[in-house]
Order: C-alpha cells, then sequence, then structure tokens
C-alpha cells in the first residue's frame, strides 16, 4: 500500500493557479526527492501532503485513509511536517524544542512518558544535537538550529515524513549527514518526501525524483533514468555537467541554457 | 514553584481579608463569617473584607492568566489583556450604566452590563479578524475595537449631565476594589471561571504556536479553536474582572515577564503560575493602596499603573540591548 497517495490535486490561492493535475505516490521506504525551479509549487504540494492547506480538487490519502477525514492529532503523529525556515519564538533549551515534537502522542494533560524521553533522545543523537541540549535554541547558528529543528520533526516517529529545504544553510558535511538521515529513515520504512534546491545532492540520495514546473509533474523517475533525458535541463532553463562516482550518475548546474536555444521554455 | 506561587496567593488572600480601616483580629472575622447574623465583625467579613478579598484574588488571576495567554498567542512579550479590546469595552458598557444612572438603582446591572460590552467586543473581534487562524489580523480588528470603546468613553464623559456623574465615571475607571458587594462578586464569578477554565485549556497549543503557526497546525493544533479560546476566554474572564474591578493595567503585561526568568518561557507552563502570580500582586496592590498614608484611597489602578509604566519602559530598555 502506498503511504501517502495524490491524484488530480488541483490548488489556487485566489485566483492564481498555484498545482494543477498533480499525482503522485510515495510507498513506504522510499526517499522522495521534489525539485522544481522556484514557485513551481513545492512547498504548497508538501502542505498539502501534510494536511495543512485543503486543495481546490483531487484527493489526498494517507494509508488507504482520506486524509481530510484523518483526525489532526491522529494525523500529527502520522505525518511529520518540517517547515521551511523553521525557528522557535522563545528562548526554550534545545531538548525542550526538540520535544515539542511529541505532543501529538501526549494526553492533555500528561508529562512526558519514558517513550517521549527515549524518541527525544533518539532525535537529538540522530541529529548531531545532543550536545547542545541546555542551549538557547534562539542563541544558536543557523545550522544548528536547522538541525534541532529537525531533531523536532524526527522525534515525533512519523511514518511520512516531509521536510521543506532541511539542508537550506548547511554545511556540506551536516547537508550530507541530513540526507543519510533521511535516507536512513526511508530504509526503515518510512515514506519520506524532501524539498531540495541541490540537484547533486538530490541525484546522489534520492531513489526518486518528482520534478514540479508551473504546478504540474514535469518528470516523475528514479534519478538514472531522469539523467539519461533532458527533463532537468529543459525545466531549469540550464546545462548540465554530468558525472558519475560508484557506478551512480549525478549532475551539476554548470551554465545558463542560452536564450536562443529551442529547448528554452522558461 | 506553581504550589509555592498558589500558597503566596492564599496568605496574601488571607491578609487581605484581615486588613482594613476596622482593626478587628483575624479570629473574630472568621468567626463573624461563621455564625453569620448582625453583628458588626459579620457584616463587615462578610459585606466588605471577603468580597474584596476574593476579588483581589480572582481579578488578578484572570489578568495574569489572559496576560499569559495572549503573550504566548500573539507571540509577543508586549501583548496584554486590553490588546483584543475586552478591557476597554467592558469599560464602555460599564460607564454607559454609571452615565444612565442604572447602577445607582441596581447594583448588579454595572458588571452585567461590562460583561456585554466585552461580549459584544469579542464578537465583533472575531468577525473582524476573520476565518483562518490569522495574528495580524486579530491585532488590527483588537486596536480598532479598542480605540472605538475608548472614543465613546470620552464622549460619554464629554456629554455627561453633570460634573458628579464625570466624578463618578473617572474614579470608576481609575479602577479598584472598594466597596464592592458580594452580589457584584457573584454576578461576574460564573463569567470569570469560564474565561479562566477556557484560558487553561491552551498550553499545548500555544506551546507549538512557538514554532510558527504552520508547524503548530502540523503538530495538530487546530488555530482556529486556539484563537477561539484565546479571545473568547480573554473576553469573558477580563471583561467581568473589568466590570467589577474597573481598569486596572499592566498586571497582565508584567506577570509573564516576572515569572520567565524562574519557569522559562514554555507558554504552556506559564498558564497557571501567571494566574497566581497576577493574584499575589495584584493582592498585594490592593494591601499597599490600604496602607500608602494618602488623604483618599489611592486607587489600585493607578497603582498598579503608576508601579507598571516603568517597569515596562525597563523591559524596553532591556529588549533593545538584546537586540544590539
Amino acid at each position: 500500500m502506498t503511504a501517502i497517495e495524490i491524484r488530480g490535486l488541483d490548488v489556487r490561492i485566489g485566483r492564481a493557479s498555484i498545482l494543477s493535475g498533480v499525482a503522485l505516490a510515495v510507498e513506504p521506504g522510499t526517499l522522495l526527492g521534489l525539485l522544481g525551479p522556484n514557485g513551481a509549487g513545492k512547498t504548497t504540494l508538501l502542505e498539502v501532503m501534510a494536511g495543512l492547506r485543503r486543495p481546490d480538487a483531487g484527493t489526498v490519502q494517507l494509508g488507504g485513509q482520506d486524509l481530510a477525514r484523518v483526525d489532526a492529532v491522529e494525523r500529527a503523529r502520522r505525518v511529520g511536517y518540517l517547515e521551511q525556515g523553521a525557528a522557535s519564538h522563545w528562548p526554550l533549551s534545545v531538548e525542550r524544542t526538540v520535544g515539542l515534537g511529541r505532543l501529538p502522542h501526549r494526553s492533555l494533560w500528561s508529562r512526558p512518558s519514558g517513550d517521549d524521553a527515549a524518541a527525544v533522545e533518539a532525535a537529538m543523537a540522530a541529529c548531531d544535537v545532543a550536545q547542545l541540549r541546555a542551549r538557547d535554541v534562539t542563541t544558536l547558528s543557523g545550522g544548528e538550529r536547522a538541525r534541532v529543528m529537525f531533531a523536532r520533526c524526527l522525534a515525533g516517529t512519523p511514518e511520512v515524513l516531509l521536510a521543506d529545504e532541511p539542508v537550506a544553510g548547511l554545511d556540506p558535511a551536516h547537508q550530507i549527514r541530513c540526507l543519510q538521515l533521511l535516507a536512513d529513515r526511508a530504509a526503515g520504512g518510512v515514506a519520506v518526501v524532501v524539498v531540495l534546491h541541490d540537484l547533486a545532492l538530490a541525484l546522489r540520495f534520492c531513489d526518486r525524483i518528482c520534478l514540479l514546473s508551473d504546478g504540474r509533474v514535469a518528470a516523475d523517475a528514479p534519478p538514472a533514468e531522469l539523467l539519461a533525458g533532458d527533463r532537468i535541463e529543459t525545466v531549469y532553463g540550464i546545462e548540465l555537467a554530468r558525472h558519475s562516482r560508484d557506478g551512480r550518475a549525478y549532475a551539476m548546474p554548470w551554465n545558463l541554457r542560452s536564450p536562443t536555444d529551442p529547448r528554452t521554455t522558461r | 514553584m506553581t504550589a509555592a506561587l498558589g500558597l503566596l496567593m492564599l496568605a496574601l488572600t488571607v491578609a487581605s481579608f484581615a486588613i482594613g480601616p476596622a482593626t478587628l483580629p483575624l479570629d473574630r472575622l472568621v468567626l463573624g463569617l461563621w455564625n453569620g447574623g448582625g453583628s458588626p465583625e459579620a457584616l463587615i467579613a462578610l459585606q466588605i473584607r471577603l468580597p474584596r478579598a476574593l476579588l483581589g484574588a480572582a481579578v488578578g488571576m484572570v489578568l495574569g492568566l489572559s496576560g499569559a495567554n495572549l503573550q504566548g498567542y500573539l507571540r509577543n512579550p508586549l501583548a496584554e489583556p486590553s490588546l483584543i479590546g475586552a478591557s476597554a469595552s467592558a469599560a464602555l458598557g460599564a460607564v454607559l450604566v454609571i452615565y444612565f444612572g442604572v447602577s445607582a438603582a441596581w447594583a448588579p446591572a454595572l458588571p452585567l452590563a461590562g460583561m456585554a460590552g466585552a461580549l459584544v467586543a469579542i464578537l465583533i473581534v472575531q468577525m473582524l479578524a476573520g476565518q483562518g487562524g490569522n495574528v495580524l489580523t486579530l491585532i488590527l480588528a483588537g486596536v480598532a475595537i479598542n480605540t472605538l470603546a475608548g472614543s465613546m468613553t470620552a464622549l460619554a464623559l464629554n456629554l455627561a449631565p453633570n460634573p458628579h456623574a464625570v466624578v463618578e465615571i473617572t474614579f470608576w475607571l481609575l479602577g479598584s476594589l472598594t466597596d464592592r458587594s458580594l452580589d457584584q462578586v457573584l454576578v461576574a464569578a460564573p463569567f470569570m471561571l469560564a474565561g479562566a477554565a477556557l484560558l487553561l485549556l491552551n498550553g499545548r497549543g500555544l506551546d507549538a504556536l512557538g514554532l510558527g503557526e504552520k508547524t503548530a497546525a502540523s503538530l495538530g493544533v487546530d488555530l482556529r479553536r486556539l484563537r477561539w479560546r484565546v479571545v473568547v476566554g480573554t473576553g469573558l474572564a477580563v471583561g467581568a474582572a473589568v466590570s467589577v474591578a474597573g481598569s486596572i493595567g499592566f498586571i497582565g503585561l508584567v506577570v509573564p515577564h516576572l515569572l520567565r526568568p524562574l519557569i522559562g518561557a514554555m507558554p504552556g507552563r506559564l498558564l497557571l503560575p501567571s494566574a497566581f502570580a497576577g493574584g499575589s500582586l495584584l493582592l498585594a496592590a490592593d494591601i499597599a493602596v490600604r496602607w500608602i498614608p494618602t488623604n483618599v484611597e489611592l486607587k489600585l489602578g493607578v497603582l498598579t499603573g503608576l508601579i507598571g509604566a516603568p517597569f515596562f519602559l525597563f523591559l524596553l530598555m532591556k529588549t533593545r540591548a538584546g537586540l544590539r
């Protein structure tokens, strides 16, 4: 069964059509990269999957259930959502902040249980922030804060994990660590959808890449297959430098396509 | 910590009950309260001291609690209960009743009109703020209602039929717990209780909201319901408080700030302690106005303002220093 499945999705904001006719299915154990130019609708699509935005048309199913009918707390337990540029308004300790990820698992008046503490501990260790546990989260560097917020999301032990640009602001080592972590979660049976702007990282780590362009799915394929064609070039309007390492093909953006190139769509 | 604050408030409630112009030992007052009847002790205990002590605790509690709620909800440490217009509208309702002389004929009219004013304000603010759970529209709607209610109160003063009415309205607006009857307390109490109950439910939602609206929603928080509870809870509780005690500023603003260094900044953990600390602070202030030797007793709202405004400035300077 698919962990999350979208069919015929339309989203409009005011008169602007943000997403139209989007279909996407993510199985448990898959790391799906969601790519596309700025304004392609990646964040909106992620919000719809997280149940934060009602689509104007189409269906979203979570483990075969209509997402709109899943109770909000139940949904929060099953779907973890990492907001782009997430931050804390209050000067809380790192440990408390990560602990907020356990809110959907706790009843109204109860104190955190042993399970909660264990999940928070594991999430902090996985994101390499355990040594920061007592620090005030508002005084951390951007990269450290991003890792704390990522740990907050992991602490909820979701079966679907949606991350909006989790590597923005991270140094290369932590970028790799972050994607490795997402890949590990996927290997553990979680369905992971991650919005990325870094092509090389996406091609290196993702099982599948969904390429959005102007609110539509322009391609949805494993990285090797995607690189065999020229969809990436067409959608972004760039030229790629293709390489391979250990038998895995990857590419990096090299040049803008010249505007006279007949294949340039943008 | 919470328990200690609760005990402090309890002690101050007893102290407030024990202190007054007529020097009576506490045991005689309690006996008077217990035995009832027409003895002077019983009358003083039941009609003067008890309402004042209970009101001090209750009004301070709801001011502290709603201040903690609003600061958590608006994610702004300078928010306070008057921000959503409930206090100003409750004051307007009460002023109208004084203006038309209804309160002189029937005492409970004052709290009832105050609460009606607050309720109308909440409904308008909710309507203006729209369907989404957005925070900014709520602040703007609150500011508008606040200004409108303030202007109407000014209009009532402007058109007051005689100087006596002006004095009465002005004094009432200054805020005080003196000479409130047990009836007035009983009329307002259910609304304060209902409002406080709504406000106490918000801990988790406010904690999650500290991570932003989207993340809070993804953690299962219903933002519309949360806003409803914050606005209606504050409206009911503060509306009822203002309608018996008049406008008492700065308690709701200051209390969460006093507690954050002790308890931490997690909004949910501040709720109950803020209620107890608010009650303690108001009771202490009300004891102070009775102690400070002035010709005319200082109004409670005047004292809290005099202490609160410099504290506000101090906060501002600390915030500025932190931004550098």
